[in-house]
């Protein structure tokens, strides 16, 4: 998983540039990367074994290969033990993380801290993002006078709010949580937006003729038509999150992932770095995952016009 | 209620839809709608409907110029249109719960999904059924609301042969039962005389009242009529407007 600034600007223009076609491409989704490859391969192959199946083997013979020509290399020692830790000292750091900890706790800690920092920053840029972009897409002034924010705030990168964040609220949990509200709530707005947009008139007529008022209409064809484009704005959202996390971090942390992988590579300790990087990467997909499992609960539909 | 479509012209952008397209269709008619693809059928249904509104012209229900839709006038569109998140019976339900969740009357629900024949299939959802039942599902939506003018889209138009018999059978009987007034649009030829007892035939480029008729067939309608000399020559006549 890249943790850089830009990332966050790639995935904003993505979910903006299925908003901008708007209508005419109601299930169309922002591309969220190779994870998304199971899912797109569903349909038997010729031969009759599963796509998910072929592909879960090629997947795992992947990882294989890498890990042991990354043994390889590191045992012929072309870089430095110290620029690219073999995978066997990799997982020695991972355990001596688990048991013994780094600068002063446990790699449960950091765990633990980082996710409840994404939960709650995430949370508030969903619990408020969704409803201010069903609002901005409901009633036009509103629209008019957020949406010049959301346009500027968008392309900036998260670590360029951290000074002001830093003068503003001090260098507790709080900047740290605001910082991925403010990189992540952009996202689920345009989402929330474009998701309401592409309601298909068809189903907003036969409401109407069916006697709906304007508020029914609402509640009950709009909201739910909007629901998997919402879905698909938290699980980049989530992706965005975790970004804007590693940035928090650099704020007088001393503890959470993002800190650990900042803290351990100036001390050059690059096998801990890259233990925090799986790690960040590991525990990114299961988020992700997880939206992915409520998603299918709630909008069971999706895929299925 | 009389609906008076009077000199009707509807433009989208430069393009002319309808024009000139004047209709009356007294109470409890059944008026069939025939015509080519793209010959403005939908768009004059969807100006009775409310869902648009004539460029030039008017259209009365009741002498008072429609302005929206409404329940009184309750359409099955050409597609089924179903909520995909609810289940068939809360799809049929849907018109009932915007008029107060108190006044569902769940027995009629019940009724009109078994003369649709979606006895079964209550507890599932739109993407689970065939194209078919679906739009069976969105005719059994329209006739819970027990309308007063039932605006009626090629809505057999996806149903196989037996079952779309079966319909317009039920719908005949429905409609001598219930008395209400329905518009019925189609491509069929046989279907608009076999139904109406007044028949419509629209002329394309821009959509125009070809002719408008009545069809002198007993109301009781039955199949061995598509060999009666009346019914031939209507639909000769139909024939020598479509084909042209
Ligand atoms: N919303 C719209 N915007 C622009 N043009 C439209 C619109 N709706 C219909 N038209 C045009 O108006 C004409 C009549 O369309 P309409 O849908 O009423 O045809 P129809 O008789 O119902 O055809 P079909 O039998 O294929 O359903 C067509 O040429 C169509 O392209
Ligand atoms: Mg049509």
């Amino acid at each position: 998983m890249t943790v850089s600034p830009e990332h966050v600007c790639d995935q904003a223009l993505e979910i903006d540039a299925s908003s901008a076609l708007g209508p005419d491409v109601p299930d169309q989704m922002p591309s969220i990367g190779a994870d998304e490859v199971p899912d797109a391969f569903e349909i038997a192959p010729r031969g009759g074994v599963p796509w998910h199946h072929v592909s879960r083997f090629t997947t795992a013979t992947v990882v294989i290969c890498a890990v042991i020509l990354w043994q390889v290399i590191s045992d012929l020692h072309v870089f430095p033990p110290i620029a690219l830790p073999s995978p066997v000292a990799v997982w020695l750091a991972f355990i001596k993380l688990l048991t013994k900890g780094y600068g002063g706790h446990s790699l449960v800690d950091d765990i633990v801290t980082s996710s409840l920092r994404i939960a709650i920053g995430f949370g508030g840029a969903v619990l408020a993002g969704v409803p201010i972009g069903l609002l901005m897409a409901r009633n036009d002034l509103v629209f008019r006078v957020i949406d010049p924010f959301l346009q500027f705030g968008r392309p900036v990168p998260p670590l360029a709010y951290i000074p002001l964040l830093v003068v503003w609220f001090g260098i507790g949990e709080l900047p740290k949580v605001l910082l991925i509200l403010v990189g992540t709530i952009p996202v689920i707005i345009i989402g929330t937006i474009s998701g309401v947009k592409a309601t298909p008139i068809l189903r907003v007529s036969v409401a109407q003729t069916l006697g709906a008022s304007e508020a029914q209409i609402f509640r009950h064809v709009i909201l739910p038509s909007a629901l998997p484009e919402i879905f698909t704005a938290m699980r980049v959202g989530i992706g965005v999150a975790w970004t804007c996390l590693v940035a928090a971090e650099l704020i007088a942390a001393d503890q959470g992932l993002g800190w650990l992988v900042q803290y351990a590579g100036q001390a050059l300790q690059v096998a801990i770095v890259i233990v925090g990087i799986i790690v960040i990467g590991i525990l990114g997909y299961a988020m992700e995952l997880t939206i992915r499992v409520i998603e299918r609960r709630v909008v069971p539909w999706r895929g299925h016009g | 209620m009389p609906i008076l479509v009077e000199r009707v012209r509807k433009d989208f952008g430069r393009h002319r839809a309808l024009d000139e397209v004047s209709l009356t269709i007294e109470d409890g008619a059944f008026v069939t709608i025939l015509g080519s693809s793209g010959c403005g059928k939908s768009t004059l249904l969807n100006l009775i409907a409310g869902l648009l509104t004539p460029t030039k012209g008017r259209i009365l229900l009741d002498d008072v110029p429609i302005m929206k839709p409404g329940p009184d006038r309750v359409v099955v569109f050409q597609q089924p249109g179903l909520y995909p998140w609810l289940s068939l019976r809360d799809n049929i339900a849907f018109g009932l719960r915007m008029r107060g969740a108190a006044g569902i009357d769940w027995g009629r629900v019940d009724e009109v999904i078994g003369i649709m024949g979606l006895k079964g299939f209550e507890g599932h959802h739109p993407y689970e059924l065939s194209g078919g039942m679906q739009q069976r599902v969105a005719i059994a939506r329209a006739l819970v609301m027990n309308p007063r003018v039932l605006l009626m889209d090629e809505p057999f138009g996806a149903l196989d042969a037996q079952t779309r018999h079966r319909m317009q059978k039920f719908l005949l009987e429905l409609w001598g039962k219930i008395g209400a007034t329905i518009v019925f649009i189609t491509h069929d030829i046989d279907e608009a005389i076999m139904l109406g007892d007044r028949l419509v035939v629209m002329r394309a480029r821009p959509g125009r009242i070809a002719i408008e008729t009545r069809v002198p067939l007993p109301r009781a309608r039955h199949w061995d009529m598509t060999l009666d000399p009346a019914f031939l020559y209507l639909k000769r006549q139909a024939m020598a407007i479509l084909g042209e």
